[in-house]
């Protein structure tokens, strides 16, 4: 493959994933430049595996795989109070129409409900909930059973109903 | 408690997106980046993050390893040919990006390659020389040139210091002084060809493309030059002064004799007797013996180059000069020449 056919792929990877990695590494890191930090970056080294000719079979798990690795090593370096972080992004997202205002005080609620869980759990609801991904897909991404999954997300889902009284 | 409400809930998350203003400057920044960092073999092996056996056999070495098998191949005897190729010639591609790094891959040692390296530089500033003596020297083959010998200097200098930090100290000063023994003479016979090629050159571009090549080589002597001088400082107090100053002295006969051999009239001193002397800086002294035996060396190599010079210009101005380094090179022969032939068959 020539430069020009895998810089293509590479960013047709981009416009594919770079939301829903954006959404992965913000739910985890609860700060949104930093989350399109950790975008920018995930991407950059899924270019430098693409350059080097490695067949990728599934693009979409190692960029998932790369993230996660570069979140973990964030939180290495700082770990921070999320939910402070969590309202500004809140305001962030306001916009100017009624519906839109509704709709991040919405966000907001949920997100805050979402952030009161562990790590892992946030994982797992964000991947099935907000992703779409099955169990299987998740066990499969994180190394875990299908069942171990499925218990996990009930606790979380559980959780969030109790933290939102629902 | 509704688990299907809650889901639906948390699913409203997914309106979270990149912002726009976010999503395309990235997108720039990332296209820039494959951009600078693109898809082929060299920058395939340095993004390499894996172990180089591994990235030995990735598939894009294994893809340039064939084309290349098919070249050399196909190419037969070429590369050997090519050994000889100058730089207005159609094989010196070849000869500086295959022939040439494949007999640096041949050879084992740190020390053999540093020396190797500084051969290669020379060599570098012998075929602009040439080309700059016949007034053939484009703006483009010099940088070609320059290039390749600043890298050459450079892998000479870093082989030196990975011998000084495996704590063979001996071989880096021989080798630093080496290489810059080589630098310096080349600096003398380019500054004479520019002086040459002012006054006589009919091709301008030629006249600054030479200028040109002897800043690269004055830059690279001063620092060539300060990288040994800080070897000797502290060589000088380290506690092995005797056996580099061995180790130095017997380069010194090496040089020595390669000197005799194109010089008869030189006689001096033998090795033995500066050996014996005491000098308050033994290893600097012996090592500077060795530099300038050398220089004096490739000087008498280049002297019928030199002497071209002379004789085709036409003007006074340049013969002076010439003249004088024809002088230097007679008595840097012979003041720096310490061995008689005697003593070279004994030293082999």
């Amino acid at each position: 493959m020539d430069q020009e056919s895998l810089k293509a792929e590479f960013l047709e990877a981009y416009e594919q994933y770079a939301d829903e990695l954006y959404r992965f590494c913000f739910f985890k890191v609860s700060d949104p430049s930093r989350a399109e930090d950790i975008v920018q970056d995930t991407f950059t080294r899924f270019w430098q595996t693409l350059r080097k000719g490695d067949v990728i079979e599934n693009p979409r798990a190692l960029l998932y795989m790369i993230a996660r690795n570069r979140i973990i090593d964030w939180y290495r370096k700082k770990k921070e109070s999320s939910l402070d972080v969590l309202q500004e992004a809140g305001l962030d997202m306001q916009g100017d129409s009624a519906k839109e205002v509704e709709q991040s005080a919405e966000i907001a609620e949920v997100l805050a409900a979402v952030n009161t869980l562990d790590e892992l759990s946030r994982e797992v609801i964000l991947l099935r909930y907000v992703e779409g991904w099955s169990p299987q897909e998740i066990a499969a991404s994180r190394g875990e059973s299908a069942n171990a999954v499925s218990v996990r997300l009930n606790r979380a889902i559980k959780k969030v109903q109790d933290h939102m009284h629902l | 408690m509704n688990t299907k409400h809650t889901e639906e809930r948390i699913g409203s998350l997914k309106s979270v997106s990149l912002p726009e203003s976010s999503r395309s400057r990235m997108r720039n920044e990332l296209s820039a980046y494959a951009d600078l960092h693109s898809y082929d073999v060299n920058s395939a092996s340095q993004a390499s993050t894996q172990s180089p056996f591994f990235s030995y056999f990735s598939a894009s070495f294994f893809r340039v390893s064939a084309a290349l098998v098919v070249l050399v191949s196909m190419l037969g005897g070429t590369a050997y040919a090519a050994n000889d190729a100058t730089p207005d010639g159609v094989l010196y591609p070849i000869k500086l990006n295959l022939t040439e790094p494949m007999q640096t891959a041949l050879i084992p040692s740190t020390e053999g390659k540093a020396a190797w390296h500084a051969i290669l530089a020379e060599r570098r500033l012998e075929e602009a020389t040439d080309l700059a003596v016949a007034g053939k020297l484009s703006i483009a083959t010099q940088n070609t040139i320059s290039d390749n010998f600043t890298k050459h200097v450079q892998d000479s200098s870093e082989a030196a210091t990975q011998l000084q930090a495996d704590g063979n100290v001996t071989a880096a000063l021989s080798v630093r002084s080496d290489l810059e023994a080589r630098i310096t003479a080349h600096e003398d016979i380019l500054t004479q060809v520019v002086t040459h090629l002012a006054v006589s050159s009919t091709n301008d571009s030629s006249v600054a493309a030479t200028r040109d090549l002897l800043a690269v080589v004055q830059v690279s002597q001063g620092t060539v030059a300060g990288e040994r001088l800080a070897l000797e400082d502290s060589l000088v107090q380290s506690d092995d002064e005797t056996t580099a100053t061995v180790a130095i002295a017997a380069k010194t006969a090496e040089h020595s004799n390669a000197t005799v051999a194109i010089n008869d009239s030189a006689t001096a001193p033998t090795v033995q007797a500066t050996m014996r002397v005491p000098a308050p800086r033994p290893i600097v002294n012996s090592s500077s013996a060795a530099r300038q035996t050398e220089i004096a060396a490739i000087m008498f190599k280049n002297s019928a180059l030199l002497k071209t010079l002379v004789t085709a210009t036409s003007t006074a101005s340049t013969t002076p000069n010439t003249a004088s380094s024809t002088d230097s090179i007679g008595a840097s022969a012979s003041g720096e020449t310490t061995v008689s032939p005697t003593q070279n068959t004994d030293l082999k």
